[in-house]
């Protein structure tokens, strides 16, 4: 079985395409491993293992008669986070609101894959309503990290990252609104790639923040990234917040090559609290791609030091709008006991929904009312402005931008999550680039000494995944894949 | 402004949700936490800054005036727990 599930998504995509492997062999083996490794790390929400099996066999069909030959994921098997709607397939965002509601069409995203002739085995863990760092407010139980199961995987795409880090999937998609895919992927030794605001479809991804949301890959190496995000990137009539590119040929930029690659690092996040060990990998990765050939620079980027106040006045806000919607009538929880339509309402959602969800649609719907709408929200979005506006300049100067994907490696599940000045600075490094809408990965580039995986974020200006891309593929020749030493095989 | 009671009645009131008196003691602390980290922003002057909500331009978007017949994307419907004559059945309303 782990010859088959450790391999990345690029290598049984070929194995498979040359008749080493059947499609079924892949799928068998991977629900095999979903089977034994699931009781320890809860990464799934629901298993559709007779669905995979059938979507096996026909896929095997078109793979044998030519019709994927150009599909770069044709037969792999694939792991969907729960916010992500799947025809016929629950989609539950890890809350009770949804527990049982099962869409009747398809995500954008999850056509594109079906098109390409992925497999897909199910829908992954998450914080409720995308709402976390740590997949712990999951009204189905926390997901726990491969590394070490006393440790988060992270969130809110914490069950995405632990499927792929377990071998449960080859690769998963998750969503990204202020970190959300890459720091699980970071606390799991994975890449995790948040697109360009409008470069994948939000059509069908059930929505957070409408204006930061973006859909994204977990995988084992760059390539695999590469191939899944060209087979889900692209105009969608049906999201009209996503744009027309010319093309989306990422796999192009698979080149290990950066010298003459001009990279700019914050200070501000030099003189972060980041843990001792986190700050010797970060600077041991500015010295690789330094002797790889680029030029590194320390410079000011002190404008982004309000990017974590914003981000919750405009994140919460957005919520709060978007989940007004669940009433309890037309979809989701209803309260079983009630005098009117106001305590309808007002007692399917306080059932439905968890209290962290609760704490930020209060906060939310509190900035955007009468006598605060100026002093919180407009407020917000000016400093939204002048965040943009300084990435923008930056981007004149370097071609990526580097930080360390967080403060810390994996924390404990037990320890406490209420809001505390620590946790909101390591929002620090990754909602400033939401609020921009700026793409940016993290990639392996280190274990600590707790035998945590450490990540590196690397951030490109917008639309420049391409230079992402190559950067981290440069940086992997010199940091190969790493697999958590503790599965069971 | 410090949330106390009274605001915090309203702001329940506003997002229709209820809660229980240990619930709400622990929501008036985490709420007044937040706000006074948020309060922060006002440290930093965006005076003649103007507020962006979309990163890209914002457009209007039209398409062509042909009728779409929905129902065959998909069934409104499927998730509703009680529909009748193709409406969605609700507690009374008007007295």
């Amino acid at each position: 079985m782990k010859e088959i599930t450790a391999m990345s998504a690029t290598a049984v995509a070929k194995k498979i395409k040359e008749k080493e492997l059947s499609v079924l062999e892949v799928v068998e083996a991977q629900l095999n491993a979903i089977k034994e490794r699931e009781p320890l790390y809860n990464s799934y929400i629901t298993i559709t293992e007779k669905e995979a099996r059938e979507q096996a066999l026909l896929i095997q069909k078109l793979i044998d008669d030519g019709s994927l030959k150009d599909s770069p994921l044709a037969g792999v098997p694939v792991a969907i986070k729960d916010n992500i709607c799947t025809k016929g397939i629950k989609t539950t965002c890890a809350s009770k609101m949804l527990a049982n509601f099962i869409p009747s069409y398809d995500a954008t995203v999850i056509q594109r894959l079906k098109n390409a002739g992925a497999i897909l085995l199910g829908k992954v863990n998450m914080d409720e309503f995308a709402m976390g760092g740590t997949t712990k407010t999951s009204y189905f139980g926390e997901a726990k990290n491969p590394w070490n199961p006393k440790h988060t995987p992270g969130g809110s795409s914490g069950g995405s990252s632990a499927a792929v880090a377990a071998e449960e999937a080859f690769i998963s998609l998750g969503s990204d609104t202020g970190g959300s895919i890459r720091q699980p992927a970071a606390y799991c030794g994975l890449v995790g790639f948040k697109p360009t605001y409008g470069t994948v479809s939000r059509y069908g991804l059930i929505p957070l923040a409408s204006s930061l949301d973006q859909i994204g890959p977990l995988s084992r190496n760059i390539s695999d990234c590469a191939s899944i995000l060209e087979v889900i990137s692209g105009y969608d009539p049906k999201d009209e917040t996503s744009i027309k590119q010319v093309r989306y040929t990422y796999r192009e930029a698979l080149v290990d090559d950066v010298s003459n690659m001009k990279i700019g690092v914050p200070k501000l996040y030099l003189e972060e609290d980041l843990d001792k060990d986190i700050r010797d990998c970060f600077m041991g990765a500015i010295k690789t791609f330094e002797d790889m050939g680029a030029k590194v620079e320390v410079f000011d980027l002190d404008e982004i030091s309000y990017s974590v106040q914003a981000y919750y006045v405009i994140s919460c806000a957005e919520a709060s709008s978007n989940l007004s919607r669940y009433d309890g009538i037309r979809y989701g929880h209803q309260a079983g006991d009630y005098d009117d339509l106001d305590e309808l309402y007002k007692i399917s959602r306080a059932e439905g929904f968890g209290y962290d969800v609760k704490l930020r649609i209060m906060l939310g719907t509190h900035m955007l009312s009468s006598g605060n709408y100026e002093k919180y929200y407009d407020k917000a979005r000016r400093i939204r402005s002048l965040i943009s506006r300084s990435y923008e300049d930056a981007f004149k100067k370097y071609d990526i931008i580097l930080s360390p994907e967080s403060l810390t490696t994996a924390p404990l599940l037990k320890s406490k999550n209420s809001p505390s000045t620590k946790k909101h600075r390591s929002e620090i490094l990754n909602c400033s680039v939401n609020l921009a809408g700026l793409p940016a990965v993290s990639i392996p580039c280190g274990i600590d000494k707790k035998g945590l995986p450490i990540g590196l974020q690397i951030i490109g200006s917008l639309f420049g995944e391409k230079s992402l891309i190559q950067a981290a593929y440069s940086f992997e020749q010199t940091k190969p894949y790493e697999r958590p030493g503790t599965l069971i095989d | 402004m410090k949330i106390n009671n009274d605001i915090f009645n309203n702001i329940l009131n506003m997002v229709k949700l209820s809660c229980t008196e240990e619930e709400k003691k622990q929501l008036i602390k985490d709420l007044n936490k937040l706000v006074g980290f948020i309060d922060t922003m006002s440290e930093l002057n965006t005076d003649n800054v103007e507020p962006m909500t979309y990163i890209h331009s914002t457009r209007n978007v039209y398409r062509e005036d042909i009728v779409n017949d929905s129902k065959e994307d998909h069934d409104i419907h499927a998730n509703a727990l009680e529909i009748k004559d193709g409406y969605y059945v609700v507690p009374r309303i008007l007295e």
